[in-house]
């Protein structure tokens, strides 16, 4: 966000045909992030105590009941596409819940936050416990970070099409290990796990319009640029949300929280 | 600091519709009748100039919203502009309405995405560009409540709108449009859904806008959004 502007010569070179750009994408990804992150590796393998476990979930419910809602919604206004922007209204439905629009489909799959609580009952930790949690500071300081880029300035539509993108990579990819760990060393009912079947099928319905669309609209050396910019910070926020809730498994100091 | 007290919602909702009345006496707010086929292309070209705001001010309020239910009532409220058949309706997108009912004034596509690309009118950036700052600056309860200016305006004589739309259907046929309902659709279904709209906004303004700042922010949006029209 203060880097300096791309110049005459960053800016000289033909920009990349639209499929080698998602390839490079996804490349940038490997590159940065070649493993899941730490705490997700050692929830598959039951390597954390089920104390820590709670922790995580009770940390990220301000993720999932603020910050996706937030971030997709500040990316929908600055969307002047159309069918760009009915994607993104359908990944706003899905993060809401699809019973909002129950009216027209029958659907009655609940929003995220409440399919995370319900992982929450899962592991025993009530809704009154995880509303009270007094998130970790590092874990604020992403969310709010995701917050900001999305809705102000720093990040144009496309940019934000690039976080998208890099959000629903990161979760499809690494909440099959997460979802079979819970079920395998601590013991969550199939039925508590219903966020991550979600989750997952609603990823994969979104990650083939966002190549479509970055490949098509990331048409100039600079739209690419500031896209894949955007992309890997997200990478960079989604591997800080789990950074603090990792320490407190594996050290001995608690991190800091928000007061 | 305002220095009056804060009025019951039908009281304040009341006060707003005395002010359309008023302001209506000057600036009406009804369709042109009689006019040729080329002048309504040419409303028409002006109206796609600069696209559509309609995403951007209702984005603002669902997300400057704090109340989840309203919020997610906001969402629904998307999805009706944003186009039904996206969760399998009949009905597209505003925009795409706004698009069908040109193409039956000779307008292609392509001039449509042409015009959407281009600058507004210089009006139209200043009007858009206030419209835009109050949904997103103002409280999210003034800027829902401030939808009752136009969406309101379905209410007042629902009765008269119907016949408005059946005149325009005859004046159309006249001048030759093939599919009446493609050129209608978008006055038609704002017809109606705009009424539930309205009464959403009211729900909004009833519960939420109850203090004496609030009430006053939103004499002043509801004030200056009529103006609006006429500008």
């Amino acid at each position: 966000m203060s880097e300096l502007p791309y110049g005459p010569e960053d800016l000289k070179a033909s920009p990349l045909e639209g499929d080698a750009f998602i390839r490079f994408l996804k490349q940038e990804k490997t590159r940065k992030y070649p493993e899941p992150p730490a705490f997700y590796r050692d929830l598959a393998k039951g390597k954390l105590g089920k104390e820590h476990i709670k922790l995580w979930v009770k940390d990220m419910y301000a993720y999932w009941d603020h910050a996706m809602v937030y971030n997709t919604g500040a990316i929908y206004i600055k969307t002047n596409d159309e069918e760009v922007r009915t994607h993104i209204l359908k990944k706003m439905v899905d993060i809401e819940g699809k019973e909002v629009v129950n009216d027209l489909t029958g659907w009655t799959t609940p929003a995220y936050e409440e399919l995370w609580l319900r992982l929450a009952e899962g592991l025993g930790v009530s809704r009154e416990e995880v509303f009270s949690w007094k998130s970790f500071t590092r874990t604020h300081y992403a969310i709010t970070t995701l917050c900001m880029l999305s809705r102000w300035w720093e990040w144009s539509w496309l940019d934000g099409i690039a976080s998208l993108y890099a959000g629903d990579l990161h979760g499809k990819e690494a909440f099959g290990g997460v979802s079979k760990g819970l079920k395998d060393h601590y013991q969550v009912p199939d039925k508590n796990l219903e966020f991550f079947r979600v989750f997952q099928e609603d990823a994969a319905s979104h990650l083939q319009w966002q190549e479509k669309a970055l490949a098509h609209w990331c048409c100039t050396r600079e739209r690419q640029l500031t896209a894949a910019r955007a992309f890997r910070k997200r990478l960079d926020i989604e591997d800080q949300l789990l950074v603090a809730v990792h320490r407190a498994a594996t050290s001995e100091r608690v991190p800091l929280q928000v007061p | 600091m305002p220095d009056r007290e804060a009025v019951s919602g039908d009281q304040l909702l009341d006060e707003l519709e005395g002010y359309r009345k008023e302001h209506r006496r000057d600036f009406p707010f009804r369709p042109a009748m009689g006019q040729s086929k080329e002048e309504i292309a040419r409303s028409k070209r002006a109206r796609h100039a600069g696209g559509s705001d309609n995403h951007k001010f209702e984005g603002e309020r669902y997300l400057n919203c704090t109340d989840k239910a309203v919020r997610r009532r906001q969402l629904r409220k998307l999805v009706d502009e944003g186009g039904l058949s996206t969760f399998g309706g009949a009905v597209p997108s505003h925009t795409m309405l706004d698009r069908l009912g040109s193409y039956e004034f000779g307008l292609t596509r392509e001039d449509v995405t042409r015009l959407e690309k281009e600058d507004p009118s210089p009006e139209k950036l200043i009007v858009r560009g206030w419209w835009v700052h109050l949904n997103r600056t103002d409280h999210w309860a003034v800027a829902i409540g401030s939808g009752m200016v136009v969406e309101g305006e379905k209410k007042v004589d629902p009765v008269r709108e119907a016949r408005e739309i059946e005149t325009m259907k005859r004046e159309y046929a006249k001048i030759g449009v093939k599919n009446l309902e493609h050129a209608l659709w978008f006055a038609t279904e704002h017809a109606g859904v705009d009424i539930d709209h309205a009464e959403f906004n009211e729900r909004v303004i009833r519960d939420f806008v109850r203090t004496p700042e609030l009430q006053d922010r939103l004499r002043k949006a509801f004030m200056l959004r009529l103006q609006n029209q006429g500008f």
